[in-house]
């Protein structure tokens, strides 16, 4: 179903359950990864996708499409992404370092596929990046998004966001081929 | 015209047609020059005619074949030639205006981050059914928040009269904490002391009420008289809520 459709179906009383159960199940797997690779952990991704869902329900009527759909909900998913880490860093006052170690022992775990430590290297590796660049290396590599569609989402230039990328791929590739981390 | 009279046969054949023409020529000569006119006007359209384009010609045939194929398929298989071709392969709007940008882009990825991009990209997993059951949890949660939302209602001038009550019951175990913790007499004989707050643990405070060390007569010495009386006898009543109010509260919560 194409998302104006959606959209119309959403802001309509009467199909507006069945519409959003359609939203779900359409966006739910791409808005999961996302978040979790910005949030790590199964359970606080779990948190923030049933939040960013809520968050539309409440505020399909007030959206008026002058952005895709699929950008509106990135960009919930991506605001409600950063308030939670903000309120981590707060709650917990944990430095980076601490956080990854809680992260990489936590009973969930299921941060990687096991045993593949180039891909562990990776995940670590992002884990170390800014706020903002991990964000942005996130949606472009993983997501394969232009930076067009970031740019919508992030409400950046795209020139600030090519720059965030490309310094956040060469401090990965560091790390992997060295394993230095570069801090500017 | 003397002439003709030198000339008898030419003069005898005067008057005479000495033309003939076939017969009904007249009659139909208008039909027969309109005629002419439309085919000139007819050639004349041709000649302004677009050429067609280079090679039309060439592929005529195997479009001809193509479209005959199309036909005899539409009668063969008419579910099948039904679906519109353009739309079962369907591509990201843009994606061909900015191919040659992405390529650009790939390539420049490529270079800065070689190995970065030659490894196969993590994989990360979600529970079982995780997906399946979320929809059915979200509505859960949507639903739970209501019911709380309801019950929890305090309007906000009560929420100031808990905030003093409360600020006063803080004030009052601070102070009582302190004096069931003085030396004992001390009151009594009037002697100068400064009770050391930050000495006192959350344990023993707590412990000193448990135990009932409340003296309301010391209450009175070192509270002014009516104190909390008085930081909360303009505030409403929970109980005096009007149902108007009640539906302005749930409305300015909802659109939070």
């Amino acid at each position: 179903m194409a998302d104006e459709t959606l959209l119309i179906q959403l802001q309509t009383q009467a199909t507006k359950n069945q519409a959003f159960e359609q939203l779900v199940k359409i966006y739910q797997r791409v808005l999961y990864y996302h978040i979790r690779r910005m949030v790590q952990s199964h359970e606080d991704t779990d948190d923030i996708l049933q939040n960013t869902f809520v968050a539309v329900w409440r505020n399909i009527d007030k959206f008026r499409g002058d952005a895709s759909l699929k950008t509106w909900l990135y960009r919930i998913a991506t605001n409600e992404s950063i308030t939670f880490l903000n309120q981590q860093k707060k709650r917990v006052h944990q430095d980076m370092e601490v956080l990854e170690n809680a992260i990489e022992h936590s009973s969930s775990g299921q941060s990687v596929v096991d045993g593949d430590t180039i891909q562990e290297k990776l995940t670590q590796a992002i884990m170390k990046l800014p706020e903002k660049q991990r964000l942005v290396f996130n949606m472009r590599y993983f997501d394969e998004m232009s930076f067009k569609e970031i740019s919508a989402i992030l409400e950046t230039s795209e020139g600030g966001l090519k720059a965030n990328y490309h310094h956040a791929a060469k401090k990965i590739e560091l790390f992997l081929t060295n394993g230095e981390w570069c801090l500017t | 015209m003397e002439d003709l009279y030198t000339y008898p046969q030419l003069a005898a054949l005067r008057g005479t047609e000495a033309w003939e023409i076939p017969e009904n020529y007249f009659l139909e000569l208008p039909n027969r020059i309109m005629t002419k006119i439309g085919i000139a006007d007819l050639t004349e359209k041709i000649d302004t005619v677009e050429p067609v384009e280079e090679h039309y010609f060439d592929s005529f045939f195997s479009r001809l074949k193509g479209r005959i194929e199309a036909e005899e398929m539409e009668v063969e298989t008419p579910i099948l030639a039904a679906i519109p071709k353009d739309t079962i392969w369907q591509v990201p709007e843009g994606y061909f205006e900015r191919f040659a940008a992405n390529m650009v882009e790939n390539v420049e990825e490529k270079a800065i981050a070689p190995l970065l991009f030659s490894i196969e990209k993590p994989v990360y997993e979600a529970p079982s059914n995780y997906f399946e059951e979320l929809h059915r949890q979200i509505t859960a949660k949507m639903e739970a928040a209501e019911s709380t939302k309801i019950r929890t209602f305090v309007p906000n001038w009560s929420k100031r009269a808990l905030n003093y009550s409360m600020a006063v019951a803080a004030s009052v175990i601070l102070v009582l904490g302190g004096m069931w913790l003085m030396p004992k007499g001390a009151l009594e004989n009037n002697q100068d002391f400064a009770p050391n707050f930050s000495q006192i643990s959350t344990e023993e405070l707590q412990q000193a009420i448990e135990d009932e060390h409340i003296d309301e007569d010391l209450l009175a010495d070192v509270l002014p008289v009516n104190y909390t009386n008085e930081m909360v006898k303009d505030l409403p009543e929970v109980d005096d809520i009007s149902e108007e109010e009640l539906l302005k509260y749930l409305e300015k919560e909802g659109e939070l």
